[in-house]
């Protein structure tokens, strides 16, 4: 305080105005941006749970019931792998693929898109026990669904869609799941952020500079009173004060202008009478 | 004071400051031989034909013949 009270009007005017503006932007910036990140979420888990619909929907749901340990070289089993193929294809950033059903002790993998074309050991065949359900991976078999945080499991940490595959008498016998990994949802918030603090930051160099012009305009017209008031200490009466302006420092800058022609006018006065 | 020396000094106070009274005193006492207060409405212009030589002295040319149509303009009003 006892620095900033030595400092000039200039450097004053523009500290404090820094100091409001970014406490003003720091706080709206982190209020908007935790809202700008749980909507980002929002977004992307009703993207998740409309394409897994989609895909859903696609799928013959007597085929896909049909399906038993053992048939992941069949027709059938490839029909349905293309379906989930040819839409991962389409669909950005999404990593895995996969249809599901219920078993009498959980949930199992029944269709994977990765089987025979990805990375050995990370696919799933037909029977394969999946153990680390979601609640919401549960409520995929019955209505389209998604996580709401990330999960993790022994392929990753994913945010996941699901939606339910029905048979022709409109039964639930499975479900669709897309997976799409965390790092590419933060790095999806992250660029939110990012753009936000850049633009807060642009927003900060503008007003800084429009301060400081500001600022300096005033600093120029306090300097020519000044210097006016100087010459007119010294004896000097013909100052001419070239203020133009219509605030306030304009007003004591006629003032002043009206003070010096006074002085100017009892001093001619005096002369006279002597 | 007459009303037309108190409608010229409202006018020439926004020029020539706090000492607009002196200004006129002297002015009419010295090229007037009068005393300011007793101005009438037919001695404006006399007063402006010794105001506008003097005042240039202090506030210069430019605000002067601002200040001089000020005072044609008020006292033609009050006519």
């Amino acid at each position: 305080m006892a620095i900033c009270l030595k400092c000039k009007l200039q450097s004053k005017l523009v500290l404090s105005f820094l100091l409001m503006i970014l406490m003003i932007s720091g706080l709206t910036f982190f209020v908007t941006y935790h809202e700008v990140k749980n909507q980002i979420k929002d977004i992307i888990r009703s993207d998740l749970m409309n394409k897994a619909n989609i895909i859903a929907m696609s799928i013959n749901g007597d085929l896909h019931e049909s399906l038993n340990p053992g048939d992941e070289g069949t027709e059938g089993y490839k029909q349905i792998q293309d379906i989930l193929s040819n839409a991962r294809e389409r669909t950005d950033s999404i990593t895995y693929i996969y249809t599901m059903r219920r078993t009498s002790t959980g949930v199992e993998f029944v269709v994977d898109a990765d089987l025979g074309k990805g990375t050995p050991g990370e696919e799933t065949y037909i029977g394969y026990n999946y153990d680390d359900t979601t609640p919401e991976l549960l409520l995929g078999f019955e209505h389209p669904d998604a996580d709401r945080e990330f999960a993790t499991d022994n392929w990753g940490t994913f945010l996941s869609g699901y939606a339910p595959i029905k048979n022709s008498k409109g039964e639930n016998v499975g479900l669709v799941g897309i997976d799409m990994r965390s790092d590419d949802v933060i790095k999806k918030q992250n660029f939110i952020g990012y753009t936000m603090f850049f633009m807060v930051g642009i927003a900060i160099l503008i007003a800084c500079l429009i301060i400081w012009l500001f600022s300096a305009t005033i600093k120029k017209d306090i300097k020519k009173l000044n210097q006016a008031a100087e010459k007119i200490s010294t004896g000097d009466m013909d100052v001419t004060i070239d203020v133009k302006r219509s605030d306030e420092i304009g007003e004591l800058a006629e003032s002043f202008s009206r003070m010096a022609a006074s002085l100017k006018i009892m001093m001619h006065i005096q002369k006279k009478k002597k | 004071m007459s009303s037309t020396s108190e409608k010229i000094i409202s006018v020439s106070v926004h020029y020539l400051g706090p000492a607009t009274k002196n200004f006129y005193d002297y002015l009419a006492k010295e090229y007037m031989k009068t005393g300011f207060d007793k101005v009438g409405p037919t001695q404006v212009k006399e007063v402006i034909k010794w105001a506008r030589p003097l005042s240039c002295l202090f506030i210069g040319k430019e605000k002067t013949e601002k200040m001089v149509s000020e005072i044609e303009q008020t006292a033609s009003q009050a006519n």
